[in-house]
């Protein structure tokens, strides 16, 4: 027994990943394969009893498996926008063959075990976690609804009902935050295959059925569209496990007609969505034509990380916007689609997408200083592309992203969750890579990429506010927008009335035919944008 | 013994002590660990714990909203909180800020009813600056107005976050009726009112500060690739100028509840699924006496029973009848009497203002009733059991996770002993406990509800 228990603690010991792309399979479509991160675990079989215990001053006591399919919301049939992810919600928190949701929810509840699923536009993942004792209880239930879905009406139901929630109550109306954000996405690729939200629409998520996700599910989840990955205290048998479980859908690769790139963003464009709300909040972007695996990604990510990493302080919007004037909570900006994980400043993975965008998220302000808001944030990007970043901030901006790499990757989740999304940008081992091109990198060189990829006279942007012609007047009236005294603050520090000046008068370049009023509830209905709808 | 002999020693003697009990039990933390007082009064834990060369620190000071004296805006332990960004003697903001992302460290902060919390993950190389950084600014905290007045409005904004959102407003309302005296009565950002009173509260907030932030009143968490005896021995260094003592404190009385407090009602501006809260008063954690853990033990799994997510009531609302979205239960950890608060969600499309909101609390009080009625199901009581230390385990997914776990329970009387004493505590829960629990806490004298949906009636 103590045997047993020494070399369960050696095993549990090394960082333990397995990551396995397609699977080796007659018929499969071969993938590049990857490099692993890290040595794979060899734990002891979690057989019950002491021995699957982790034992003291070891890592992380838990395991994630990740299932992801080539297969989106740029999937999903015409007239039934969101089919891609009501199939993967349903698979996720639905019955199997065999057993129905609720008993299978019975059987993860004493392991602590929970499964997600969710599409993004080209992906499908599923999450399973649980400690790493549980792990086998864990994936019997993963496996029996991945690979024998049920789609019983009555989950459906629930889970469409519970989608539809999301979309025409929570995003309309109880976070104005995301809605800025989402909405952004949708002006953004307004011509392109991302048109609509992975979530769908109102009504493609009405129109569609059970059998459509049965169907769905069918023809679209099959053995050479998959790939997967372990993290975490494992038993040594899961991965094979999993690969033959796998090697049970259909055989081959659905086809899929291929993504033409987002067309540049044109002159600026305004979207106002108006609700009740006491606040403005704002989100600002533009198409990239760059990604992970694109050899100037480094450049923008220092350059936006420099502007505004997600939730830190170090950033120049975060210094001017609140330290300095106290308009709001925080200023970010990304140079990729960038979906949160609560509480942290780092991305949550699944969500890797070949049409990129970069943006800049102004968190609510009170609504007399929306437009500086948005000035401020254009003529702060304006200078970055001018001007590149000073040598002294360049360096500390880049060492701080070389520094943070680690961090990136800190649960076994988020490890997982990383390389595998590194497969999709065709990039294995891209932390390394990334840390590679960021130490090649010069100011001279970033701001040359900067110039290449970034105008700040192109742009579109998203405003959450309450007067909306208010907003409208003052966003094309071309008359400054001084800063209104920021909640009882007192003066700041430092050269804020001539900054203030700059700011408040930066030219916006917008027309009454550029900015566009739309009440929340018109927004989600269907996959034709709102404001290009003629009343 | 020096210290670093004393972890030395600690540390052998816990291999010796806790494998056999490990053996025969999953406990909820797998790693050694242990609480250790330096002459300040300061309390030190750290767990050595494999994180790819990473180090979490965790300054856990009790000082929440729980103690923000009457009189004053509320927010004020919330208002420290973001002041420690304006950093302190020796590393001002700037320095501070050029520190962390030197390390490519990720910082966060936040504040809770009976603490204050500020975590860093770095490289372990940096853990001797890391924690001289945040001794500085935690123990000599610079405090100009014209920064405290620029921060109240940055709150502002924090507030503008979340007032779109119904179940936000829901639990502030809760809040308020179940506590009007004391700092439990409000988010620990305050309410509107008192985040537009903030920008004129410097001295309150400085005195707030000076009052509570000292080292009798604070525990530091290392977790991460480290020597223990050399983490704590850092800890040391850094932290062992600090000087001074937290006065007592003796939260104010609430009056008694002998009625049932609401159904207030709350009309929401916009489309909205009905946000339904039924809470009941609970016992905290703050006796060392182990019936006190006991007791919360015990109500912890009936409310889990009747209300967690396969408990019938939850099959009934959210799967058969699909009248509830959603439906979740939560007994938090505290310090004091605070509450066991069951939210729910109404399903979308039902009509605003109608009857559905009342009928999802009367099930809900139903639901109650029957657990006061006959002991609990063994199984199912051990499979709360299971689910309990299967959700801490999970927090373990790395430093920073350790050390989130731990916070609340080091903030309690007794500190991280407090934690194994809620586990013997769990282990002991037995059915007849649980109803027993079930009939003491979950009656009507001790209801109290909220609903906020679009036309509800206001009162």
């Amino acid at each position: 027994m103590s045997g047993a228990r020494r070399r369960a603690a050696l095993a549990l010991g090394t960082a333990a990943l397995a990551l396995l792309a397609g699977l080796a399979l007659p018929g499969c479509r071969p993938r590049q394969s990857a490099e692993p991160g890290t040595a794979p675990a060899a734990a002891e079989p979690a057989a019950g009893g002491e021995e699957s215990v982790p034992p003291p001053g070891r890592g992380a006591p838990v395991v994630s498996i990740r299932v992801v399919f080539d297969v989106g919301a740029v999937d999903d049939p015409a007239g039934k926008e969101g089919l891609a992810a009501l199939t993967a919600a349903l698979v996720a928190g639905g019955g199997s063959r065999d057993e129905g949701y609720f008993a299978l929810q019975e059987r993860l509840y004493p392991i602590g075990g929970t499964i997600r699923g969710w599409a993004d536009q080209e992906t499908t993942t599923f999450v399973a976690e649980a400690p790493a004792e549980h792990a086998t209880g864990l994936y019997a239930v993963l496996r029996s609804r991945l690979v024998t879905p049920r789609f019983d009406a009555a989950d459906f139901e629930r889970v469409r009902s519970a989608q539809v929630a999301a979309l025409a109550t929570t995003l309309r109306g109880a976070d104005d935050e995301q809605l800025a954000r989402r909405v952004l996405e949708l002006l953004i690729f307004e011509h392109h295959r991302y048109a609509h939200l992975p979530e769908g629409t109102v009504r493609g998520l009405a129109a569609s059925s059970p059998d459509d996700a049965r169907r769905f599910w069918r023809e679209r989840y099959r053995a050479g569209n998959a790939r997967f990955g372990v993290a975490g205290a494992y038993p040594p048998e899961l991965p094979e496990a999993i690969r033959a479980d796998l090697a049970t859908l259909p055989p081959g690769a659905p086809e899929r007609e291929p993504l033409l790139p987002a067309s540049p963003a044109g002159l600026p464009e305004v979207v106002i969505v108006e609700k009740p709300s006491p606040a403005a909040a704002i989100a600002l972007g533009f198409p990239v034509a760059v990604h992970r695996g694109h050899p100037d990604f480094a450049a923008l990510l220092v350059a936006m990380s420099w502007l505004g990493e997600h939730r830190t302080p170090y950033g120049r919007l975060y210094r001017e916007l609140r330290e300095a004037r106290g308009l709001n909570y925080g200023d970010y900006a990304y140079a990729e689609h960038f979906v949160e994980s609560p509480g942290t400043r780092f991305s949550a993975p699944g969500h890797p997408r070949s049409q990129q965008y970069a943006s800049v998220w102004i968190r609510p302000v009170a609504p007399a200083n929306a437009a500086f808001a948005l000035r401020a944030a254009l003529a702060e990007l304006d200078r970055a592309i001018a001007d590149g970043i000073p040598r002294e901030e360049f360096e500390r901006q880049r060492e701080y992203l070389r520094q943070s790499l680690t961090l990136w990757r800190q649960t076994p989740d988020q490890h997982l969750g990383r390389e595998l999304d590194d497969h999709f940008y065709g990039t294995p081992d891209g932390l390394a890579r990334l840390d590679a091109r960021l130490a090649a990198l010069t100011p001279e060189t970033l701001q040359a990429a900067l110039v290449r990829h970034l105008r700040a006279d192109r742009w579109k942007a998203v405003v959450v506010a309450q007067d909306a012609e208010l907003l409208r007047q003052q966003l094309i009236s071309g008359l400054p927008t001084p800063v209104a005294p920021a909640d009882g603050a007192g003066p700041g520090t430092g050269d804020i009335p001539e900054a203030d000046r700059r700011y408040a008068s930066w030219p916006l370049g917008l027309v009454r035919a550029s900015v566009f009023v739309v009440p929340a509830e018109a927004l989600f209905e269907t996959a034709v944008a709102p404001w290009r709808a003629r009343p | 013994m020096d210290f670093a002999a004393w972890w030395l020693a600690l540390g052998a003697a816990l291999a010796l002590a806790a494998a056999p009990a490990r053996a025969a039990q999953p406990g909820m933390l797998p790693f050694s660990s242990e609480e250790r007082a330096l002459p300040n009064g300061l309390a030190v834990v750290v767990v050595p714990y494999e994180s790819a060369g990473l180090v979490a620190v965790a300054t856990i000071v009790r000082a929440g909203s729980r103690l923000e004296p009457a009189g004053s805006p509320a927010g004020l332990a919330h208002a420290v909180e973001h002041m420690a960004y304006r950093g302190g003697q020796r590393y001002d903001a700037a320095a501070y800020a050029r520190l962390m992302q030197s390390l490519g460290a990720e910082t966060a902060a936040e504040t809770a009813d009976d603490w204050t919390g500020y975590f860093v993950t770095a490289p372990a190389a940096g853990l001797e600056r890391v924690l001289e950084a945040e001794a500085d600014r935690l123990t000599a905290m610079a405090f100009t107005a014209t920064d405290f007045r620029l921060e109240a409005a940055a709150i502002q904004g924090e507030f503008r976050r979340d007032a779109a959102d119904p179940g936000s407003a829901a639990r502030a309302l809760l809040r308020g009726l179940a506590f009007p005296l004391g700092g439990y009565g409000h988010d620990p950002i305050g309410r509107a009112a008192d985040v537009a009173a903030l920008p004129q509260a410097y001295d309150a907030a400085l005195a707030f500060y000076r009052q509570w932030y000292r080292p009798d009143h604070a525990t530091v968490i290392v977790v991460g690739d480290v020597e223990p005896a050399r983490a704590a021995a850092l800890v040391e260094r850094a932290f062992g100028g600090w000087s001074g003592s937290a006065p007592a404190f003796e939260p104010p009385v609430e009056g008694p509840q002998s009625a049932p407090r609401g159904a207030v009602k709350r009309d929401w501006p916009v489309a909205t699924q009905p946000v339904v809260l039924v809470a009941w008063r609970a016992p905290g954690l703050a006796g060392a006496d182990p019936a006190a853990a006991a007791e919360f033990a015990a109500l912890d799994v009936a409310v889990e029973l009747l209300f967690g997510p396969v408990s019938p009531l939850a099959r009934e609302l959210a799967v058969e009848r699909r009248e509830a979205e959603s439906i979740a239960v939560e007994l938090p950890v505290r310090r004091d009497p605070y509450l066991a608060v069951v939210e729910l969600r109404g399903a979308a499309g039902r009509s605003p203002g109608g009857p559905d909101a009342d009928l999802l609390r009367s099930a809900v009080r139903q639901a109650a009733l029957a657990g006061t009625l006959a002991p609990a199901d063994a199984a199912r009581v051990e499979a709360v059991r299971s689910r309990r230390r299967a959700l801490f385990r999970r927090q373990l997914e790395s430093g920073e996770g350790v050390a989130r776990a731990l916070a609340p329970y080091t903030a309690l009387p007794g500190g991280l002993a407090s934690l194994a004493r809620y586990e013997e505590a769990l282990a002991a829960v037995t059915p007849e406990a649980v109803q027993a629990a079930a009939a003491r806490w979950l009656v009507d004298a001790g209801v109290i509800e909220v609903i906020v949906e679009r036309g509800a009636a206001t009162p």
